[in-house]
């Protein structure tokens, strides 16, 4: 599948602070100034790289009728990462963009525009590099693969509508409507329509609850 | 319904979610084989693919944890693991209370007005303007110094997208525990306890 991946030739500036998405759970925001790179899959518009200040804001809550489970989680990224998205939105973000200068590249730590479409490849290898074949599901869905500072895997967002998975080192938050599932560190939560069955294993006592 | 009964309903729910992730997959499958209708771009098969081994993982996860001896006591269910002898006694459990986290819950339990706050939480998450309506006597920045205290504490927790405020399970305990700190020290001080 990398092979017929093919990223911009191009480097340019985002002129405007972007949501790049939001629903009931999450937003991702990013500010002015970030580098973009364009992404194709066989001609077509797939999707951007970006690398600038962003910030994640995900409620991993889970509303129970005994209480909620979870924190939220506020996280300013300043890695580089993907984002696949709607036609409609690869739209809306190339009007937002502009040439990228080398002050503005500099400013990212590329000294010129194939700097940056190198990061660019890079990051799409080590997203890609596995699939051999996927087809877009739906035209609505969205995926980010967050690059991390500390290790080569990638941390994951992908988004339809409601519906949400984020998968961030060990921990992994899926919600949809009505449905949650949590890991997270040594507790295990699923939630459905009011039912909740929390899985802990504490560290220091020997017995595994469930409530 | 009985616990007994909830914990087989789940497990049927859990056993048809295998199934029909089973179905997806050979329907995956299938569409490999005879290629699907539209076009095919590649997101990642590979994080698809971690997804559904996680969903597998998480359904035979709970499957295997409710296959084991199950103790449904007045408090809740408890799984015991098979392997270990050794259960925490009373002496041992009180080693590791943290004093200072019961303090600090305590602290925070410590106004009438944060009592007040959990009360109308207790009923559902709520914006802050909707608990200002309900708790009119409040000044506003009282109100949000209130809130930082409980979510500090971890009896509240607020909504980063949304904004709004819920109780935890902690703050549901920690009210509950407050109802009958109150009631029992009532109690005693009418029929003359010291």
């Amino acid at each position: 599948m990398i092979d017929q991946l093919h990223v911009g030739e191009e480097a340019f500036r985002l002129e405007e602070p972007f949501t790049l998405f939001r629903n009931d759970k999450c937003v991702l925001k990013i500010s002015d100034g970030a580098i973009v790179v364009p992404l194709y899959f066989n001609g077509e518009s797939l999707g951007y790289f970006f690398h600038g200040e962003g910030k994640l804001l995900l409620d991993a809550v889970i509303e129970t009728p005994k209480g909620a489970v979870g924190k939220p989680i506020e996280r300013n990224i300043e890695t580089p990462f993907i984002m696949i998205a709607p036609a409609s939105k690869i739209e809306e973000i190339r009007g937002k963009l502009r040439k990228a200068e080398n002050e503005n590249l500099e400013q990212r730590g590329y000294a010129n525009a194939g700097e940056a479409v190198e990061a660019a490849r890079n990051l799409c290898y080590a997203m890609f590099r596995k699939s051999t074949f996927c087809r877009r599901p739906e035209p609505q869905s969205y995926v980010f693969g967050f690059q991390r500072k500390d290790a080569e895997k990638l941390d994951l967002l992908a988004a339809k509508g409601d519906k949400l998975v984020y998968i961030c080192g060990e921990n992994i938050f899926a919600f949809k409507r009505g449905k949650s599932i949590m890991i997270k560190s040594n507790r295990l939560v699923i939630a459905k329509n009011n039912k909740i069955i929390t899985l802990v294993k504490p560290p220091k006592t020997p017995f595994r609850g469930v409530s | 319904m009985s616990e007994k009964d909830e914990i087989e309903k789940l497990r049927k729910e859990i056993e048809d979610l295998k199934g029909k992730l089973n179905a997806i997959s050979d329907k995956l499958e299938t569409r490999k084989r005879h290629g699907a209708h539209g076009i095919f771009i590649d997101v990642g098969e590979r994080f698809f693919d971690s997804i559904e081994e996680i969903m597998e993982d998480v359904a035979e996860g709970i499957a295997g944890e409710l296959e084991k001896s199950v103790f449904i006591g007045p408090h809740g269910i408890r799984v015991f693991k098979h392997n270990r002898k050794h259960r925490p006694t009373m002496r041992e459990g009180e080693a590791e209370i943290d004093f200072s986290k019961a303090a600090s819950i305590m602290s925070a339990l410590g106004s009438e007005h944060r009592l007040r706050i959990l009360h109308e939480l207790i009923r559902g998450g709520k914006y802050i303007g909707e608990l200002q309506e309900k708790l009119s006597e409040i000044a506003a920045s009282t109100l949000s110094s209130h809130l930082d205290v409980l979510e500090k504490a971890g009896l509240v927790v607020q909504e980063k997208v949304r904004g709004r405020y819920l109780i935890t399970i902690p703050g549901r305990m920690a009210y509950r525990l407050a109802r009958k700190i109150a009631k029992i020290c009532g109690e005693g001080v009418e029929i003359g306890i010291d």
